[in-house]
């Protein structure tokens, strides 16, 4: 009983399966290549490149003052492009300027950071027992105590000539921020050293420090990454946050202290919008980047998490003429691209009521005029039959097609 | 759906082996709260300088009084007439008879009576903004991980905006735009001061006013997390074979798609309860912008005036509401994952 | 992702559904209630946050509508006591129960609502034996009981030979081979199953050297050109380099296949062109069972049992 339909070739479906030829042999780190790694590179690498010259192109110096006269901030013009602050210093200037110390201090408390998360949570997943139960209630303590009110207290006790110092702030930073890449990275080490090839590394009699720089830590670096950039995310929210406080030295350009001054001239009650909006627009734009760039890499470490594998423009390329079915829950997509038309014409497996009359029923009849397949009802699904092949739509008229002298097996045939 | 059985099960099993695993998690917290005090008990004794002379130096043009100078030495440790574990107990004596010190830069009242203030607010504001982001952010997540590879995938890459915009900006803007420009609500505080507090419903209004803002900013700034969070882990237990089990069982979608969030939902909430600290975090900066007088307002206002007693009494009582709120995510836990209620 | 072809499902004799192209309103109604599933692994394929009791009502609730929540409590009880649990692990959660129980709680659920086919991937492979034979033999008592086909999936030739009226063998994902159990095991037809056979030693019978298929499988990326199977066999011709052979249906009296079904195999030797190997060409034995009786005639007969071999 053939059901008839068109199939796409197979270069069709290579296409929309993406096979790719098997890469050479040899462990290459194939970066995913979605927009949203792309974006966030090149955001992440513009702000780098700003950090370096920033302070290079400002048109002014940031702290100068331009006039004495004055006393709100000027709104922006040809000669200030952002406008200037309350004391008349340049608002673009120090934009370029700040990013500087925000990403100093945030590159050094991810670096430390993950150093420290690194060290104590691969070491705790390896070695287990008491020294893990020790190791994870230190990371657990400080996961659970909350980070900025703790920053707060430190650097409200901390004389104010240590709170310029960025690699400092970046230090303690980082004290709040290690915990959790630890956990991730526990958990992942624990079930690492139930692999096979760890297993034997041990028993070969490899020492544990070896088999973690060798065996373990390469398999980690997605996550390593993924947990620097979230810790590099903290580090600048965290950084600005307290500088926006006023915490940390103020003389200090950066685009929290921007913030700060912005909130102290009464920015957002007075409408000083270039106040408040270049420096933390900065903020936002340097930490999306990062979102992405992370969200990425987590598409990557869990290939699950990209986009469902069949877009529509992929398969509108390919030559589909119907968009594909939608993602279903757990389901093996089905593709085609001419749908099945059913006797009358009908796409086939159109709905069937269920409820109530015109369920499936045990056999077909057949009247007398207008020659048509009738169902009646009974327990058990079934199909009514017409013509020589049965359709899943009953009720139909079968007057399209020609009624066989012979039923098909199953139905009792036309009476007379 | 046989919630019922289920109910009966969980009350019976939650006397049992949960209770074993409820107390291990309280003496976890317990000891965090002990570890906590004792880390604030050193900072102002660790750190380069002397906490005293920096009061006093913020205290010029005020009279001092001997008796504020010795409060004060022995408060920071200056006293040496004790030893540092006679100060330890001593503090703890003190804390454990809710007795946090002195603010000074609120007129000499007990750091207790200004806490008692200021919590009402916080608690009100942080605590529903997050209880209704969470609920939000989860839903909304499990709906773009159900409908996925539809128009709303594209409002990830936003979500991560707002994830990564500062609470505080957010706060700006909202004020900017909704308070100043649009001028739909006020611009600060949590309620006209001239008003009398009494109990109806002008008042009562007056506070909702004030209160929808930084709700909102809370909400949208917190939201993003909790979408993008359940989303992938939805995605993750959608590949689960009992959720394909489920779609071959012929059941409505949306029944599949609540057991698919049934299990989806555990990861979630141990998140909650590593995020709790960071949403604290940014409500209270927000609460800083929208001058609302929670605690951490006054916990800014204690920096900038050096009332390192009243900065050690918040931080001492945030981190118990946090422990206290990765409590509550911990029971929730258990009641909802059968599995931990067996000790193996 | 499947891009074209059609899956049958014959409900009836005469009538047929195309799965692949059915709407969601009738999958709905045709899943579980005609065709359901059992799984390798219990504890992934049950839900571990809801009791076995609710996973077991759940489809009683969608798809018999009338039923109140007593009678399918009931009809739970039922189901778990056919398969030989007591009734009152109804409120017990999958990881409270062994993995031979899971597995049988796994197969109560699949007969919930007396489906017609039931389709069994590897379903005891994760067991050890003595729960696997415990699981078959009340597999087998319950296929005589309720009368459903049964497509049971897994790498154990020696079992289906056993339980299996149908075997069809699959390599590299096609199928290579099909035929009645007991045609297949006497007399294969093709170079893979015979190589699958000779793989496993008989407990009696004249002494034979054991041999295996020599090679390994294929990579699924990057099949061979032809034959898939043309690297290991060792009767390839140069004909099955370059031309994939499709399923040839060989008439063999009497070695078809119960219920009336061709016995087929892919395979280039026999297509008739030359006399195929002897090894290959070793008389069907006769049917054991009489042939089917006319579908017209009497009620219709027991769906035939389908099995399938992969490697």
């Amino acid at each position: 009983m053939a059901i008839g339909s068109t199939d796409l070739d197979d270069a069709q479906a290579a296409d929309l399966l993406q096979l790719v030829p098997e890469a050479p042999a040899g462990r290459r780190l194939r970066l995913p290549r979605s927009p949203k790694v792309l974006i966030g590179l090149a955001g992440l690498t513009g702000f780098l490149v700003l950090a370096v010259i920033g302070p290079w192109i400002a048109p002014y110096n940031p702290a100068e003052t331009f006039s004495t006269t004055a006393s709100f901030p000027q709104p922006p013009s040809a000669a200030h492009l952002l406008g200037t602050t309350q004391q008349q210093q340049d608002v673009f200037s120090q934009l370029l300027a700040g990013g500087r110390s925000t990403i100093l201090v945030a590159f050094v408390a991810g670096l430390v950071a993950t150093v420290l998360s690194v060290v104590v949570g691969v070491t705790a997943g390896y070695a287990g027992g008491l020294g893990d139960d020790l190791l994870s209630m230190l990371a657990n303590f400080f996961l659970v105590l909350p980070a900025l009110p703790l920053l707060i207290v430190i650097f409200g006790f901390l004389p104010p000539s240590q709170g310029s110092d960025d690699v400092l702030i970046g230090l303690i930073i980082a004290i709040t921020g290690w915990a959790f890449g630890a956990r991730i990275l526990r958990a992942q080490t624990l079930s690492l050293r139930t692999r096979d090839y760890v297993e034997s590394a041990r028993v070969i009699g490899e020492r544990g420090w070896r088999i973690i720089s060798f065996e373990i830590l390469p398999n980690l670096i997605p996550i390593l990454a993924s947990s620097f950039l979230f810790t590099v995310l903290y580090g600048v929210g965290t950084y600005t946050a307290l500088a926006f406080l006023g915490l940390v030295n103020p003389n200090h350009v950066s685009w929290g202290g921007m913030l700060f001054y912005a909130q102290v001239a009464g920015a957002e009650q007075s409408g000083y919008w270039w106040l408040f909006i270049p420096p933390g627009l900065a903020v936002a734009l340097l930490g999306t980047s990062l979102a992405l760039l992370n969200f990425g890499i987590d598409e990557f470490i869990n290939p699950r998490l990209r986009a469902a594998g069949l877009s529509r423009r992929r398969a509108r390329r390919a030559g589909a003429a119907r968009p594909p079915r939608r993602f279903v829950l757990g389901v093996t997509p089905v593709l085609r691209s001419v749908p099945p038309a059913g006797d009358d014409g009908r796409p086939r497996g159109a709905p069937i009521r269920t409820a109530g009359r015109c369920s499936r029923s045990g056999g077909c009849a057949w009247t007398t005029a207008p020659a048509r397949a009738r169902c009646t009802r009974s327990s058990t699904p079934t199909w009514c039959c017409t013509a020589e092949r049965c359709s899943a739509w009953p009720g139909r008229a079968a007057a399209a097609s020609p009624p066989s002298p012979t039923p098909s097996p199953g139905c009792s045939g036309p009476p007379g | 759906m046989p919630v019922t059985t289920d109910l009966a099960r969980v009350a019976s099993d939650l006397t049992g082996a949960a209770v074993y695993v409820i107390s291990r998690r309280i003496g976890f917290y317990l000891l965090t709260a002990i570890a906590a005090v004792t880390v604030i008990f050193f900072i102002p004794r660790v750190m380069p300088g002397n906490p005293v002379s920096a009061v006093l130096a913020k205290m010029q043009g005020t009279v001092v009084t001997k008796q504020t100078l010795s409060a004060l030495q022995a408060e920071f440790g200056s006293d040496t007439r004790e030893g540092l574990l006679g100060q330890y107990l001593h503090y703890w004596n003190d804390i454990l008879h809710g007795n946090l010190g002195i603010s000074t830069s609120n007129g000499m009242v007990p750091v207790t009576t200004v806490i008692r203030g200021a919590l009402p607010w916080t608690l009100g504001l942080v605590g529903t903004a997050t209880v209704i982001s969470f609920i939000l952010g989860t839903l909304l997540g499990i709906l773009v991980a159900w409908r996925r590879g539809s128009w709303l995938d594209t409002l990830l890459p936003a979500t991560t905006f707002f994830q990564a915009a500062p609470y505080f900006f957010l706060a700006f803007l909202a004020i900017d735009l909704f308070a100043i420009k649009l001028g739909w609500f006020p611009a600060g505080s949590a309620r006209n001061t001239l008003d009398f507090p009494a109990l109806d419903w002008t008042y009562i209004s007056d506070i909702l006013d004030h209160a929808i803002l930084p709700a909102l900013t809370i909400v949208v700034a917190s939201a993003a997390g909790w979408i993008v969070g359940m989303r992938n882990v939805m995605i993750t237990t959608m590949d689960e074979d009992y959720v394909l089990i489920a779609q071959a069982k012929g059941l409505p979608k949306r029944r599949v798609v609540w057991y698919a969030a049934r299990n989806a939902i555990l990861p979630s909430i141990s998140g909650f309860s590593l995020a709790i600290g960071f949403v604290v975090s940014g409500a209270l900066l927000t609460e800083i912008v929208f001058s609302y007088p929670g605690l951490g307002f006054i916990m800014l206002s204690a920096v900038q005036e050096a009332d390192y007693a009243l900065l050690q009494g918040i931080f001492l009582v945030i981190t118990m509401a946090v422990l206290v709120a990765n409590l509550a995510a911990d029971f929730v836990y258990v009641f909802l994952d059968p599995r931990t209620r067996q000790e193996a | 992702m499947i891009t074209g072809g059609s899956v049958g499902y014959y409900p009836e004799p005469g009538a047929v559904v195309d799965l692949l192209a059915a709407g969601e309103g009738t999958l709905r109604v045709l899943r579980w209630s005609q065709i359901s599933v059992v799984m390798q692994s219990a504890m992934s394929a049950l839900n571990p946050v809801l009791s076995i009791g609710s996973q077991l009502t759940d489809v009683l609730q969608a798809h018999r509508p009338g039923l109140g929540q007593a009678a399918r409590q009931a009809r739970a009880a039922d189901l778990l006591a056919m398969v030989g649990i007591a009734a009152d692990r109804l409120g017990s959660y999958p990881h409270e129960l062994s993995g031979g129980m899971r597995q049988r709680v796994m197969i109560a659920m699949a007969l919930a609502l007396e489906p017609q086919v039931v389709i069994m991937d590897e379903p005891t492979t994760a067991l050890d034996v003595v729960t696997q034979r415990e699981i078959l033999e009340e597999l087998m008592q319950l296929r005589e009981r309720l009368g459903f086909a049964v497509l049971f999936i897994t790498h154990d030739l020696s079992l289906l030979v056993e339980i299996a009226d149908s075997i069809a063998v699959m390599y590299a994902g096609r199928l290579v081979e099909r035929a009645a159990a007991a045609a297949l095991f006497r007399a294969p037809r093709h170079p893979y199953s015979l190589g699958l056979l000779s793989s496993f030693p008989a407990l009696h019978g004249p002494r034979r050297r054991l041999t295996g298929i020599p090679g390994s499988p294929p990579d699924l990326r990057r099949l061979p050109a032809g034959c898939v199977f043309h690297p290991r066999c060792s009767y390839a011709m140069d004909r099955c380099r370059t031309d994939t052979p499709a399923l040839i249906r060989l008439d063999v009296p009497g070695g078809g296949a119960a219920g009336g079904e061709a016995r087929t195999a892919a395979c280039w030797l026999q297509d008739g062109s030359a006399p195929a190997p002897a090894e290959l060409a070793v008389p069907a034995p006769p049917r054991s069972r009489p042939p089917a009786p006319p579908a017209t005639a009497a009620p219709a007969p027991a769906a035939p049992d389908l099995a399938r071999s992969q490697p």
